[in-house]
């Protein structure tokens, strides 16, 4: 397996590295991956989650691309005047573009981590090459369960009397018995507000209309977020995709994917749903150039 | 500026790296290689060296920085490298920046990016001109120490509890070493080596006739304040300590300031 890193995009200020995939030389890929960053986190992905996943990949036929979208990892800022939001999109689209001239294949699949699941589901929405996003940690609404169970993990952590102790200053700031907490909230990036979630469910229901495979998956690090397996149904109920889409927890994996086992089921659960999920689904699809994408 | 893929290396331990030309039609004033700190430091740092090769193009120098085998974008099995290889591998990078003799050229490492300078840079054949040591590892059961209190806070962060109850209820496990630390594996070879390595010593280099700037956190003695007097070694106490080991900035600079600014100053 030879690795390729270039430079590519328009304006040549994106780098991305290319990983073929092992096999017959001249075999036509079904699909291929789109790694990127999470956050701030270069290309490599969190803990390196992206290189391993490419390796993974490639022995089992698939080529990937991972690359930094502007201003991250190793990629120049654009001249542009877009949004971030948008010149990610544009950017992704760029590295399609030349990851379709690398591999000759116009089938692809996004492993979105986080901030990287906002981007892939907004291709997909714009670039039918897109034919399936993994959404790591991306929205999530809170149901009464999921209130509860918040409720119940923040007193198990901190104990009966220091949740009293909470509590209680919060009585008292609320009585304005105590001046209030003078904290500044910290500043929300573009990336970190939820739409609000029928705007979501909207954009969904065109995905899985258009015959894009969604996996949403979640860790089991955030409980004051998304806590149980039931959550996703819930915050879901009555969505005509809903039977659509694959969903999974990984209860004992953090956001971050940090430790050895938590990388195994991460790159586990992905590559079995691209075996039974993705390439059953493009298969049978056929290839679209980028001008025929729109 | 422009930037440019290098694949480089010896045919058993290709590397991937990042040149950035300098800004202007003029040669380049200075050269300068930039050595990564190891795993999650060296994702936490990223932003400092592309920002480190942005400010240096814009001052007229060149850059390279590079993922030694086995780590970041470059090919290699993670587990399976040590610090002499590590070491080895910066001596190829900098044959591959120096190789046409241009101007001077200056080393920047980082963690323990900058203990494998230091050693590179005594047996390099033509040393660098000036060698900036960045919160370098001074002691490497120390360092080995901090990886394993650095993975817990990590875990017990992400999973918003205390690590004797993450640790209870099944989701993590003790950390051991050579093992999985911190989000990467760290080998046999590489403990060993961690193990066994002496307390930092910048003297052999001085005698070598290399000039020295040694960044260190502001929370302790300087460990070289024995040295200060000497005319070649100037120490630095890092305006803006960060702790690279978590994925978290919680309001530090991504980038500090001081970085570039030192760099820069080696010129002088």
């Amino acid at each position: 397996m030879q690795e390729q890193t270039r430079i590519v995009g328009a304006e040549g200020h994106l780098v991305a590295t290319f990983t073929p995939a092992q096999g017959a030389p001249g075999a036509v890929a079904p699909v291929v991956a789109v790694l990127s960053n999470s956050g701030v986190i270069p290309r490599g992905g969190p803990h390196r989650i992206n290189v391993l996943l490419a390796r993974e990949l490639a022995a089992m036929g698939i080529p990937s691309v991972r690359f930094d979208m502007s201003g991250l990892g190793d990629s120049q800022r654009s001249n542009s005047t877009r949004s971030v939001t948008d010149q990610w999109v544009a950017d992704t689209r760029e590295v399609m573009d030349a990851a379709q001239a690398q591999f000759g294949c116009g089938r692809f699949f996004m492993v979105g981590l986080c901030s990287g699941a906002i981007i892939g589901h907004l291709v997909a929405l714009e670039d039918q090459r897109m034919r399936a996003v993994l959404l790591w940690d991306m929205y999530a609404y809170p149901t009464l369960q999921s209130r509860l169970r918040k409720l119940a993990f923040k007193i198990g952590r901190a104990g009966l009397i220091g949740s009293a102790q909470k509590a209680g200053v919060m009585l008292l700031r609320k009585l304005r018995l105590m001046p209030p907490d003078d904290t500044p909230e910290k500043p929300k990036g573009e990336m970190s507000v939820s739409p609000p979630k029928a705007e979501f469910m909207g954009r969904v229901d065109r995905l899985t209309n258009q015959g894009v495979e969604l996996l949403f998956a979640y860790c089991g690090g955030q409980p004051e977020w998304f806590n149980h397996r039931g959550q996703f149904a819930a915050m879901f109920a009555g969505q005509p995709w809903l039977p659509k889409v694959a969903f999974e927890l990984l209860e004992t994996t953090d956001h971050l994917i940090t430790s050895g086992p938590a990388k195994r089921a991460f790159i586990d659960m992905t590559t079995g749903w691209v075996r039974e999920r993705v390439v059953p689904a493009v298969s049978d699809r056929p290839a679209l150039s980028s001008r025929q994408a729109n | 500026m422009t930037i440019s893929i290098r694949h480089f290396g010896h045919w058993d331990r290709p590397m991937v790296g990042v040149h950035v030309s300098a800004e202007g039609s003029a040669p380049p004033r200075a050269r300068f290689l930039l050595c990564r700190p190891l795993g999650q430091e060296a994702v936490r740092s990223a932003a400092v060296f592309r920002v480190a090769g942005e400010r240096l193009s814009r001052e007229g120098i060149e850059s390279l920085r590079f993922d030694y085998h086995g780590t970041g974008d470059s090919p290699g099995d993670e587990s399976a490298q040590s610090l002499d290889d590590w070491v080895q591998d910066i001596l190829t990078a900098h044959e591959l920046i120096a190789a046409d003799g241009g101007p001077p050229v200056h080393w920047f490492g980082m963690g323990l990016g900058a203990v494998a300078a230091l050693r590179a840079a005594l047996l390099a054949r033509h040393p660098p001109r000036h060698l900036i040591l960045w919160e370098p590892v001074f002691k490497g059961q120390d360092y080995l120490d901090a990886l394993i209190a650095g993975h817990k806070a990590e875990l017990s962060m992400m999973f918003a509890q205390p690590w004797e109850q993450i640790a209870g209820s099944g989701k993590v496990a003790e950390p051991t070493l050579p093992g999985d630390v911190l989000g990467f594996e760290l080998g046999e070879r590489l403990v060993a080596d961690l193990r066994a390595l002496p307390d930092l010593n910048v003297l052999p280099a001085l005698r070598r006739g290399l000039r020295i700037t040694c960044a260190v956190r502001g929370d302790q003695p300087h460990p070289f304040n024995g040295h200060a007097g000497l005319p070649t070694l100037t120490l630095h106490t890092v305006e803006h300590p960060t702790d690279w080991m978590s994925s978290q900035a919680m309001g530090t600079a991504i980038a500090p300031p001081d970085i570039p600014r030192v760099l820069l100053a080696t010129l002088d």
